[in-house]
């Protein structure tokens, strides 16, 4: 069952995994052509670990999360790749593994894992809440519709979320209104929303992009905290190399629909492989090399609806080789510590 | 909630104000003043009427006074319910106007409800189907309907009505139950014909309200909470019914204040073609015949009726919508 | 496993000039060419695109053309009876001869009798003599924009003494399609007016509500919320029933057109006072005052062309309100009366069921009524979508 893509160290065999992710693929067919949003995507995510993806904007990171939870909205589409969820039955005996783009997107089944066992919370906490609903209305309706609880016992589960994610007097909080409370608060009820049924997953798109750098920080924080007694695994996406730093175990770098390198968060920073990744990483400051002058990334994003040939990334590569142009699928090199890259410069070696 | 609802009260008080003012404006608009009109009638007719009954009657009317003491005079006995003498009719005028003004109002809210009921719907399967056939088609009609004068697709569909259904449209009530006490049988049969008049008073506001319906929705079904509902695994019928449309519902709620005085406004001339026994033709022959008492007071309470349901609907809405019995922001 | 390293801290930036990489980019990316286009340019666009509205726009103008020239398109005078044609139906043209051949357009006399059992009316064609429609014929004098004494007509009868009805005639056995034509200068054209009049007061009210702010603006505001809640056509109908019945036409014509734009007026000031509002606050005015412009400037280059396209649209929109008004008020006769000749005049001769009945085309003045309304709504819709080119509307 083991799969070149499952992390950790290669020799030890790995029964810890939640979802593994083969050669994703999510088109968008619109009128002006096809946007290969997501095009072979493969990782694995462990029990209890967090999964850093970055990538500029409109690289796929959110496309990918929606593809996981197997709800992509027409004009999209999941063409082609697995969702693989390994789910453990209450008392870790035994393990099934379910392929969820198999599933009927609004069935029931997917249905029950959405928001049961896999959660999400998105970029724009309020935004994300009803805004005519109370933060209670709405969470004891999540809970109800995966646990068998009557409203008085939701309700209350709902109060001891919303102080388990440090709300101040959650039980007046509880009748408020989205608009009432500040986006990190917000954010807070969302993740109280999001973690009230105990999930195995929670996806958080770009959770703190919309705060300031203070409530980011608490955020962050109490994610952690939470990740710790949850024992959730965390798939978080972000453009933010710092925020991986602090909260991520590994790390996923995207460009244009590709992963082009994944790696522990360590060898990321340390050893960057793929020249995307580097010039990303030249393009943040840093107090321990000094420097004029921000090194910025030639080029810009290319159009989404003509991608270039071959390497998505070779017409803005410092380091292009002839191969880079051609139209063939870019290869996946392997390191160690499961540090993977997809570049022709390593394997020319 | 209660101070909302005292404010918009209190507004109201100065647009009745105003509405009185205008209403006996138009009361003494017309050149001469009605009682020669009247006292012309009568004589016309070849009845005798004395110099002094003249005198008696501007004094009973207070004509012979200022003109802010008539319209205190008229705006007092207005509101204690005595809407003065109908010269034509020769009847007071609140015997002429009640059944007329209920049944105008039941007929202009029966085709609001079935403006609600048909434009919403359509409006949210063309939203949720966007770009179907059902969608180009409903999108095509309302662009369509939503500038149609409703006395004329009246007149035309009285003409299609008589000519290929042999219908003698028109009238509130079959003969059996036109002079006929209530009844059940006289309800439904009121029911029954009402809602011609209705759906033809409410083509040009369900066309509006289709198109206000889809494009707020569709506006509503792109946003995050939407997506939030459905990655909490809520279902598509549950996810779109609960959340959108709750919110897309309100810009729909607010209109009502302008549907009413429109739908009113439609009333009036529908009622004319349609020969219905509200208040459009009776205001009609009012008007033409200098009847100003009786035309000033339906002109008054069609307004006030219209304010108070403004005022109904406004504070519906701020029941619906949390944002605005907060006061908070968008 | 040896490979080339490379880090953050020695990566050369040896990217070349950024120009010549751009221009690759953009070879790369499919050669997409890049054009700027300005606002008008990018509002004509839109707006050609929308056929509805083309097709709006031109209708309009048709009718518009007819309004004009409604001397020299209406085949006889609207007021001319033609003895023994009363309600006489629609003429029917025919194109083939009834050996089959292919005509020019062509139609019999029309001979109306009873039929003896039924005592139904039956219009029976005298097919004995053929006489055509002809273009530019010489007919009735008239007096083109009252000034120059002309004759011809752009079609007519090629026999004065056999009328052609297109469009029937009247209960006076008056030519139903020459009222029409000439009902569309006074239908057509009070509207026009009537916005006219509704700018006028809309800008100055809501100008100086929105420039004032405070009480101003709250009185204007009270007093607009006022008129909207009276509903329009009691109201209009009060109003008009005020006019004094011996005024001459001219006078109960601007008479309505005031009536209409008394309520008119408020959807334009309130239009206007949130443009004013919204714009005031913009922060590309704030910036272009801070940079030191004239107000007067700002107003020219940024309010005004901001402005007008939207004052432009509820104008159009608007419009069409105006005629259903005037062709509503002058339906009951409480607006216009005979011998005026409006498109709600003519349509006063359909009020009575029976008479529709009877002599159905006596309601194709409603047809001219709803083709100039839609083609007002296509046209406005489509102007409104064009003007904010920037819009993503669905």
């Amino acid at each position: 069952m083991k799969s070149r893509f499952t992390q950790g160290s290669n020799d030890m065999p790995n029964n810890n995994i939640l979802i593994e992710v083969k050669e994703l693929r999510t088109y968008f067919y619109l009128t002006e052509g096809v946007v290969r949003a997501v095009d072979g995507v493969s990782f694995s995510l462990e029990r209890g670990r967090t999964l850093g993806v970055v990538g500029e904007s409109g690289c796929g990171k959110s496309v990918t999360a929606r593809s996981i939870m197997n709800m992509v909205r027409k004009p999209g589409r999941t063409v082609g790749g697995e969702v693989l969820y390994h789910r453990r039955n209450g008392d870790d005996t035994t393990e099934e593994i379910i392929d969820l783009l198999k599933l009927e997107p609004m069935g029931d089944e997917m249905r029950a894992i959405r928001g049961g066992e896999f959660a999400m919370i998105f970029q724009e906490p309020r935004a994300s809440l009803s805004p005519v609903h109370t933060i209670g209305t709405q969470i004891v309706e999540a809970i109800r519709l995966h646990r068998p609880m009557t409203k008085a016992q939701a309700r209350e589960h709902g109060i001891e979320m919303l102080r388990r994610v440090k709300i101040p007097r959650p039980e007046q909080i509880i009748d408020a209104y989205p608009h009432q409370l500040s986006g990190g608060m917000c954010q807070r009820a969302m993740i109280a929303l999001a973690l009230a049924c105990q999930p195995a997953l929670l996806i958080a798109d770009e959770p703190t992009t919309a705060l300031d750098v203070t409530t980011e920080a608490q955020i962050l924080e109490l994610m952690r905290e939470l990740q710790a007694t949850f024992e959730t695994s965390i798939m978080y996406i972000t453009h933010n190399l710092a925020v991986v730093a602090e909260i991520a175990r590994d790390v996923m770098v995207m460009y244009m629909g590709k992963d082009v390198e994944f790696a522990p968060v360590d060898a990321i920073f340390h050893e960057p492989k793929h020249p995307y990744t580097i010039a990303l990483l030249s393009s943040i400051p840093r107090i321990d090399v000094e420097r004029d002058m921000l090194a910025t990334m030639a080029g810009t994003v290319p159009d989404p609806y003509a991608l270039p040939k071959g390497c998505p990334f070779h017409p803005r590569c410092p380091s292009r080789l002839p191969v880079c142009s051609q139209d063939i699928e870019v290869p996946y090199v392997f390191f160690d510590k499961g540090h993977r890259v997809r570049c022709h410069l390593y394997t020319a070696k | 909630m209660r101070t909302f609802v005292l404010k918009r009260i209190l507004q109201a008080i100065p647009i009745l104000f105003g509405i009185s003012i205008i209403a006996f404006a138009i009361i003494q608009l017309p050149p001469g003043d009605y009682l020669t009109t009247y006292v012309n009638n009568l004589r016309s007719q070849g009845d005798v009427i004395s110099d002094e009954q003249v005198k008696a009657l501007e004094e009973q009317y207070g004509l012979n006074q200022p003109l802010y003491l008539q319209y205190w005079k008229w705006i007092t006995n207005f509101v204690r319910g005595e809407m003065g003498q109908s010269f034509y009719w020769n009847k007071p005028v609140r015997s002429l106007i009640g059944e007329r003004i209920a049944l105008s109002m039941l007929v202009s809210l029966f085709a609001l409800v079935l403006t609600y009921a048909i434009a919403i719907p359509i409006g949210l399967i063309s939203a949720t189907r966007q770009y179907s056939f059902a969608d180009n088609l409903f999108t095509v009609l309302a662009f369509i309907g939503v500038g149609l004068p409703s006395f004329l697709v009246a007149l035309v569909l009285m003409y299609f009505g008589n000519r290929y259904l042999g219908l003698s449209a028109g009238g509130l009530f079959s003969i059996e139950y036109m002079d006929a006490p209530w009844s059940l049988g006289r309800v439904l049969d009121l029911l029954k014909h009402m809602i011609l008049p209705a759906l033809i008073i409410g083509i040009s506001g369900t066309a509006g309200t289709i198109r206000v319906m889809r494009a707020t929705t569709l506006d509503e079904l792109s946003r995050p909470y939407v997506e939030a509902a459905r990655a909490r695994g809520l279902r598509e019928m549950v996810a779109v019914l609960r959340y959108p449309v709750r919110v897309a519902l309100n810009p729909i709620m607010s209109t009502i204040g302008w549907q009413l005085p429109a739908l009113v406004s439609g009333e009036t001339l529908v009622s004319m073609v349609l020969g219905l026994p509200t208040c459009g033709p009776l205001l009609y022959t009012a008007l033409i015949t200098q009847d100003m008492y009786l035309a000033a007071s339906f002109i008054m309470i069609l307004s006030t009726l219209t304010v108070a349901g403004t005022l109904l609907s406004d504070i519906l809405l701020a029941w619906i919508d949390p944002r605005i019995r907060f006061g908070g922001i968008q | 496993m040896e490979v080339p390293a490379s880090s953050p801290q020695n990566t050369p930036p040896s990217a070349p000039p950024m120009q010549a990489q751009e221009d690759q980019l953009i070879a790369e990316s499919g050669a997409r060419s890049i054009r700027l286009l300005s606002h008008r340019q990018l509002v004509l666009m839109r707006f050609r695109k929308n056929r509805l509205a083309l097709i709006g726009l031109a209708t309009l103008i048709l009718l518009y053309l007819m309004a004009i020239f409604c001397e020299f398109i209406a085949p006889y005078d609207p007021n001319r009876r033609f003895q023994g044609n009363v309600h006489a139906p629609p003429t029917r043209l025919h194109l083939r001869t009834p050996e089959g051949a292919w005509s020019m357009p062509f139609f019999y006399r029309v001979e109306r009798k009873t039929d003896p059992s039924t005592f139904e009316r039956v219009y029976a064609e005298d097919t004995r003599q053929r006489y055509s429609l002809r273009l530019f014929v010489r007919g009735d004098p008239y007096e083109m924009w009252g000034l120059i004494p002309l004759d011809v007509h752009l079609f007519g009868s090629s026999d004065p003494s056999v009328p052609l009805f297109l469009m029937g005639a009247d209960a006076m056995g008056r030519d139903l399609l020459s009222r029409i034509v000439y009902g569309s200068r006074i239908s057509l054209s009070i509207g026009l007016v009537g916005v006219c009049t509704s700018l006028l007061i809309g800008l100055i009210l809501g100008g100086v509500s929105g420039y004032y702010g405070g009480m101003v603006d709250d009185i204007v505001q009270r007093l607009i919320e006022l008129i909207r809640s009276i509903p329009t056509v009691p109201l209009w109908m009060g109003l008009a029933a005020a006019l004094p019945p011996s005024w001459p036409q001219l006078r109960v014509y601007l008479g309505i057109t005031i009536i209409l734009s008394f309520v008119g007026w408020t959807t334009l000031a309130r239009v206007i006072r949130g443009k004013f509002l919204a714009l005031r606050e913009e922060d590309y005015v704030l910036a272009a005052l801070q940079a030191g412009a004239q107000p007067f400037f700002v107003i020219r280059e940024h309010l005004l062309p901001s402005f007008m396209s939207y004052i432009l649209v509820h104008l159009t929109l608007a419009i069409p309100g105006m005629i259903i008004g005037e062709t509503g008020l002058s339906f009951l006769g409480l607006g216009l009366v005979a011998p005026t000749i409006s498109w709600g005049v003519l349509l006063k001769d359909a009020q009575k069921v029976q008479e529709v009945a009877l002599h159905p085309w006596i309601l194709i003045p409603a047809i001219f009524v709803l083709i100039t309304v839609m083609a007002f709504n296509f046209f406005g819709d489509g102007l409104r979508d064009a003007a904010d080119p920037y819009s993503q509307r669905t």
